[in-house]
């Protein structure tokens, strides 16, 4: 098949927009619907790998230990990001059980794990099998991890319960506002375009 | 000879919708898919069946957000005592408990945001069927605000799922879900493969026939 390097269609509404030369930190739009088609970043395999890395030790912790304690009158429980999917379970809403588990676990912990996957064997310029697949299945999955909901579904939880007990904040939160931060700032600093263009010369 | 702007399908291009990648729009062989050489995606010049996939799906919206809204979605007993909350009687308590500011985040989150995602994606679809002149320009906005905006709505199930683990104290206070979560639930995911499997070129090419 024919390529067509300098053209771009937009996403949005599919007119043919000509690219400019590759210059770092540069957004182009599209000229008839105003929609980003590509922003280029700095540095974007190195920071990237950097973050993505990060957030994995991060996930761990919070998965771990506990996010919140709740005390009433001498009794006292605490919830670990998973305990709420088991719970689910058990009072016998399987579907939103599910739900939670793969938005708030499988999905951003796999995200992670994949561009792990695919950052570092560009780094190291090693290469391994099923990348381009694996890149294609991180932007099917992009839109199911939740963990920015789920964190202001922790401050409204908080604020909810302070009438009636209180409420203390656990090391996993800490963890947690940690990986959202660096989860955010990842998919700020990855440049797929680069990293299309970089799969598909190292294939 | 005036340079006419050109969409990729009127230049015979189709983008690969996962890798943007352009490829020359050569016909197939009948039953085979025509597929993304850097990425193995599915090519499409438009989302397939995108109209009638998008009525579907926001039609099983609505008629979820039926018992998404009757049935309760949680219960909070204190000393043994409580009644199920659904989740506008759970917002007004909260405005009635003085707790002003999280009723209206879970007001946006529970109520608008899915409301206003079939609301405008009932009019999107409208639009192209009948061919409005509504502002193309204005409605790709109005299409990806609601496409970004969706998965805020999951909040009150993840608050559920929250509470209902942390808030296990017996008699003295405890939360339980009630089934009208996994309908919201199900709203939720329903309407955004909805906004999903609206292809928002559709609005352009309509727009385009007119000149």
């Amino acid at each position: 098949m024919m390529q067509h390097q300098h053209l771009i269609a937009c996403r949005e509404c599919d007119l043919l927009n000509v690219t400019k030369p590759y210059s770092p930190e540069d957004i182009s739009r599209c000229s008839r619907c105003g929609s980003l088609l590509h922003s280029s970043k700095i540095n974007s395999i190195d920071r990237t790998l950097a973050l993505v890395i990060a957030g994995l030790m991060f996930f761990l912790i919070a998965c771990c230990y506990p996010l919140l304690n709740l005390k009433v009158v001498g009794a006292e429980t605490t919830n670990k990001m998973i305990t709420g999917v088991i719970d689910l379970y058990h009072y016998g809403l399987k579907d939103c059980s599910l739900m939670v588990f793969m938005m708030t676990i499988i999905v951003p912990f796999i995200k992670l794990a994949m561009l792990l996957y695919i950052l570092l064997s560009l780094k190291l310029n090693i290469n391994v099998p099923g990348r381009l697949f694996i890149f294609r299945m991180y932007h099917t999955l992009d839109v199911w991890g939740m963990l920015d909901v789920y964190m202001l579904a922790i401050i409204v939880a908080m604020v909810k319960l302070v009438d009636f007990a209180t409420v203390s904040t656990g090391i996993g939160l800490y963890a947690f506002i940690v990986l959202i931060v660096i989860s955010l700032s990842a998919s700020a600093t990855l440049d797929h375009h680069l990293i299309w263009e970089k799969l598909e010369e190292s294939r | 000879m005036k340079k006419k702007r050109l969409t990729a399908r009127e230049a015979s291009l189709i983008s690969c919708h996962i890798c943007g990648k352009l490829f020359r729009d050569i016909p197939v062989a009948k039953g085979k898919r025509k597929k993304c050489a850097r990425c193995g995606a599915t090519l499409h010049t438009r989302k397939p069946e995108s109209l009638a996939r998008t009525w579907a799906l926001v039609i099983s919206g609505l008629i979820l957000y039926i018992p998404a809204n009757v049935y309760p979605i949680m219960t909070v007993t204190q000393f043994g005592r409580g009644t199920p909350d659904t989740i506008i009687s759970g917002i007004i308590a909260l405005f009635n408990n003085g707790l002003w500011s999280i009723g209206v985040i879970i007001f946006v989150a529970s109520v608008l945001i899915p409301v206003l995602k079939l609301v405008v994606l009932v009019l999107l679809l409208l639009s192209v069927h009948f061919r409005w002149k509504w502002n193309p320009r204005q409605r790709t906005l109005v299409y990806k605000i609601v496409e970004k905006i969706g998965k805020w709505s999951m909040l009150d199930i993840f608050m559920i799922s929250i509470l209902a683990a942390l808030v296990k104290l017996g008699f003295l206070l405890n939360v339980t879900p009630n089934r009208g979560a996994s309908a919201f639930g199900a709203v939720v995911v329903v309407t955004m493969f909805a906004s999903m499997s609206f292809d928002p070129r559709l609005i352009w090419d309509r727009e385009h026939d007119h000149e």
